[in-house]
């Protein structure tokens, strides 16, 4: 496990990788990365580094189509022979569990040398001590983890090889603050331990520029700027699209989209109402109570820990199913007609109140082009009108889409599908709007589109109810609800 | 929260009596019967086959709570079986019952002894014992044990449809919703596979197969006097409807 033994790093030669049918993602890329180096691998949504990531695990061409050319080597080897060399940790959690219990888990690289019985229990009971999930019991469920904890269990399960290199794939995007200040002490101890190098792809350089050694940054698949992170600043000097520390917010974007005037809304008026609703599933409580009110007009965020039911509470709001204890009550206006509780409307109805951006945004794809995906609600609940293709198009521009009008919304990358998401919610003109993360996996141009879009929406008489872990959004919304996790009382902060 | 019980030493003393056998065990216990229940053709090996299963019953010491929506379940099967065969078959109560329990029969130890084959268990013992190679075996388990976040994932796009406003109405309306909820969940299904697949190669799935070594294993699969004795009683009790057909 010392420096010495792999003394020659990771070298990438001119690797251009181009997937079949699109122009290159990475473009001729030169990089040497010394044993035992920190590196920020950043740019803007799309520039590569989730690419250049799997390349250097040798985990691309067998899982994407495409031409890869030029080379990889790790320790004077291709990764193919010189498995284990790299370990990547990807952004989800949820897909890199890869066997049932905590300890399966974390032992499948270790068996994969070949280890069982005695010394597979020590190293495997010392790779979890060691990302701190000691006190976790090897048997639970690994799928019954927080996702804090669940990306240091993945952690925990690439210590088996010993890698030379650690790749993180924007490791922090899912976890709520506490939990990615735990994951991320976790990882700078390790790589100090192992002396191992360390690849860290994130948007945002303020996480991670004062622990880093040099900052790599990508842009349109080519090496922009490779060196310390105190020259990033400088070199980057008015590159707007880019968390740099220091950088204030950026101003949000001016959205072209005018909403109808709702005749019988009543700006400031009380929309909906969840009154001390909770919910429990078969398994366990995902909602402790609360309450919570959405006036028109205004802005509200939902904050807390990972598990505190944000996401449940936006859907019960959204209609989708009926609160375990409590009820939700809404405007006259937007009762009037039908006495039944919005998880028994029909869809027509529902999406005419709410629209809801979960978590994965291309479950809700419904069309076969960005374009129509935008419309297609609109249509279906009957309020598309002569010229909305026209507005479509300038509104798809003003959210940095302009270009991808005609392609299909599951080809875009994870940032692009949040912001058709967001913008397809706003086009739809509800007076509730439900978004689960709406920023994750956005640079600080389009963080700047994302937030634009919600106060659009808010000043065109909508309310707005975000769960979010991103402060800065935050400090764009009027109210906040903190969630307080099973056992606790909620506070309100607004 | 529910506690998995791999770790063994602690949590498997806790386990009920099925749950400690071998699940090579269950699986033959699945098999075997609902194949030689198909024998069951005559009003005595019914009876005698439908009692026996029924006198086993209370041996499993499955927890009640499991226990009885499977019951419901069989009944249910069983109460329509019968019905149909009896409406459609020329009111024949005796070959309705004789069908009725043959399908009970087969279809019951599936439901008792499913619930006790613990996935990563069983690839232990199917890669350990019956020396089957490790990756298919793997692929199959974990595949197994994605199910629930699968289903989690198909009532989610169902949910988020009607958000935005999808929902037919009318036959065609809704077999059209239903395709158009396919397509986006095999899109999502596949793009986790691979991210799982990077998963696997990345902790040393190829490292592996490249070295020919045998692979560890976190806990040994073993195979016990106690094994030996449940199969002989899954042989015993899976003859029972082949023997009794010639009474």
């Amino acid at each position: 496990m010392t420096t010495l033994l792999h003394p020659q790093g990771v070298r990438v030669r001119s690797l251009t990788w181009t997937p079949w049918g699109a122009s290159p993602v990475l473009d001729a890329v030169d990089l040497v990365i010394e044993p035992g180096e920190r590196v920020l691998l950043t740019g803007a949504s799309g520039s590569g580094k989730s690419t250049l990531l799997r390349a250097i695990a040798g985990a691309l061409e067998n899982y994407a189509p495409g031409d890869l050319s030029g080379k990889v080597l790790i320790g004077g080897q291709s990764p193919a022979e010189r498995h284990g060399g790299a370990g990547l940790l990807l952004q989800n959690p949820r897909d890199q569990v890869v066997a049932g219990s905590v300890a399966r888990d974390a032992a499948f690289a270790a068996e994969n040398i070949g280890l069982s019985g005695d010394p597979l229990h020590a190293l495997v009971r010392g790779n979890l001590a060691s990302v701190g999930l000691g006190g976790l019991p090897l048997d639970r469920r690994s799928t019954h983890v927080s996702g804090g904890q669940g990306q240091r269990l993945a952690l925990a399960g690439l210590l088996g090889l010993s890698p030379e290199v650690l790749l993180l794939d924007e490791p922090l995007s899912m976890l709520d603050p506490a939990a990615a200040r735990a994951v991320q002490s976790a990882v700078l101890s390790l790589v100090d331990t192992l002396g191992a190098s360390l690849v860290v792809a994130d948007h945002d350089l303020e996480t991670w520029w004062p622990h880093v050694d040099r900052v790599v940054v990508l842009e349109h698949g080519r090496v922009r700027y490779d060196g310390t992170p105190g020259g990033v600043l400088t070199a980057l000097a008015g590159q707007e699209e880019l968390w740099l520390p220091g950088l204030p917010p950026p101003p949000t974007t001016e959205i072209d989209w005018t909403a109808a005037p709702r005749p019988r809304a009543v700006p400031g008026e009380e929309i909906l109402v969840a009154d001390e609703v909770s919910y429990r599933d078969r398994d366990s409580l995902r909602l402790p109570q609360v309450s919570i009110r959405l006036e028109l007009g205004r802005g509200h965020a939902l904050i807390g820990p990972s598990g505190s039911g944000k996401s449940t509470l936006l859907r019960l709001v959204a209609g989708w199913y009926p609160p375990t204890t409590g009820a939700l009550r809404l405007a006259d206006w937007v009762q009037a007609g039908t006495r039944r509780p919005p998880h028994r409307w029909n869809s027509r109805r529902l999406a005419q109140t709410v629209a809801l951006v979960g978590q994965v945004p291309s479950q809700g794809f419904i069309a076969s082009t960005v374009i129509d995906e935008l419309l297609k609600t609109r249509r279906l609940i009957g309020r598309l009108r002569d010229g909305d293709e026209a507005r479509a198009v300038a509104l798809l521009d003003s959210v940095g889409l302009g270009s991808a009008g005609s392609r299909h919304p599951q080809t875009l990358s994870g940032g692009e599908q949040r912001r058709l998401a967001v913008a397809a919610a706003l086009v739809a003109e509800t007076p509730v709007l439900a978004l689960d993360e709406p920023t994750v996996g956005q640079d600080r141009a389009s963080w700047a589109t994302v937030a634009g879009a919600l106060r659009h929406a808010v000043s065109c008489g909508s309310a707005v109810l975000a769960a979010t872990h991103d402060r800065r959004l935050v400090e764009q919304l009027d109210a906040v609800t903190r969630l307080a996790p099973a056992g606790t009382t909620p506070e309100d902060i607004s | 929260m529910t506690a998995g019980f791999d770790f063994q030493g602690t949590a498997e003393r806790h386990r009920p009596p099925l749950g400690q056998v071998n699940p090579l065990v269950l699986v033959v216990g699945i098999l075997l019967p609902a194949l030689t229940s198909l024998a069951i053709t005559t009003p005595a090996s019914a009876t005698v086959s439908v009692l026996l299963l029924l006198a086993l019953l209370p041996l499993l010491r499955s927890p009640r709570r499991s226990m009885l929506p499977r019951l419901v379940l069989a009944g249910y099967l069983i109460l329509t079986i019968f019905w149909n065969n009896w409406y459609f078959g020329g009111q024949d109560e005796v070959a309705s019952a004789v069908a009725a329990a043959r399908v009970f029969c087969v279809a019951m130890p599936g439901l008792l002894l499913s619930a006790h084959v613990r996935p990563f268990e069983l690839g232990d013992a199917l890669i350990q014992q019956l020396r089957l190679p490790p990756r298919p075996v793997l692929t199959i388990v974990m595949a197994l044990q994605r199910t629930a976040l699968l289903t989690e994932t198909w009532t989610e796009i169902g949910h988020v449809r009607r958000s935005r406003g999808l929902g037919g109405t009318g036959v065609a309306g809704r077999v059209r919703e239903l395709a158009g909820r396919c397509v986006v969940f095999l899109t999502i299904a596949l793009r986790s596979a691979t991210d799982l697949a990077v998963a696997i190669e990345v902790r040393g799935m190829l490292a592996w197969e490249a070295r020919g070594v045998a692979r560890g294993h976190w806990q040994r699969s073993r195979w016990t006097r106690r094994d030996s004795c449940a199969l002989a009683l899954v042989a015993l009790f899976s003859a029972v409807p082949v023997a009794t057909a010639f009474l």
